[in-house]
């Protein structure tokens, strides 16, 4: 799990309430782009984009999203990973006209192709696992660290 | 040898993980394959090139080469099945 380890520590980590989507993306993206990140085009990419393949997903009856847009936009991998205190509602990518609540959202900024590859198998297999039950209890990024090490 | 034409949204992140998943199962298989990964919109440009396509979610396009959707490799939910597609769609 060593290259998802590696994304999430040069990523963030975000735990709170947020009204919506848009709400969650615009607070996340000007933390992002404060702290070079991203570029100030991020913001509306990734809403657009969310509109058009949206990114909500249903696994082991948890709801997440894996928002991310063109590298185009990014200056630095990363993961940003964001606990909701209240489920968000997120269209969902195999089904776009369905709503499923989220509870999870990992923010993908994606530099580079490459350097996501095995961080992202590394996520799903993460995902499918029993740890990630866990994973909406975390209160800090030392926190997911310790459940994805195992 | 088959081409398999994987997208996704952004031709970046799931798409990713669905050709990793696809070209061990292939490899398994003894299937010779090739893949072309892009995003949901540059399919058309490659598709004359296909002999399957899968995808992260369901298109309203319709094309000629049989199309799986292969976000059970993210989801965890009736992976068998996609898998069995997929070789049998490339089998003959």
């Amino acid at each position: 799990m060593e290259e998802l380890i590696s994304l999430i520590e040069s990523g963030k980590f975000v735990k709170g309430s947020f009204k919506d989507k848009e709400d969650f993306f615009k607070i996340v993206s000007d933390k992002l782009f404060r702290e070079d990140y991203v570029s100030e085009k991020f913001l509306e990419k990734i809403l657009d984009r969310e509109i058009v393949y949206p990114t909500g997903l249903k696994i082991n009856n948890i709801g997440i999203s894996i928002p991310h847009c063109d590298s185009e936009y990014i200056y630095k991998n990363g993961i940003l990973i964001a606990i909701f205190d209240n489920p968000i509602q997120f269209n969902r990518m195999d089904a776009p006209e369905e709503l499923i609540d989220v509870n999870i959202s990992f923010v993908l900024l994606i530099k580079d192709k490459e350097t996501h590859l095995l961080a992202l198998q590394q996520l799903i297999i993460f995902i499918q696992s029993q740890q990630f039950d866990n994973l909406i209890k975390a209160e800090s990024q030392e926190d997911v660290l310790k459940l994805i090490r195992g | 040898m088959k081409t398999i034409i994987i997208a996704c949204g952004a031709g970046v992140a799931t798409s990713t993980v669905i050709t990793s998943y696809v070209t061990q199962l292939l490899r398994d298989n003894n299937i010779e394959h090739r893949i072309i990964q892009c995003s949901l919109n540059e399919v058309r440009m490659h598709i004359d090139k296909g002999d399957l396509l899968v995808t992260s979610m369901p298109l309203k396009e319709k094309y000629d080469i049989p199309t799986v959707l292969g976000i059970s490799f993210l989801t965890g939910v009736e992976v068998s099945k996609t898998m069995e597609d997929i070789v049998s769609y490339l089998g003959n």
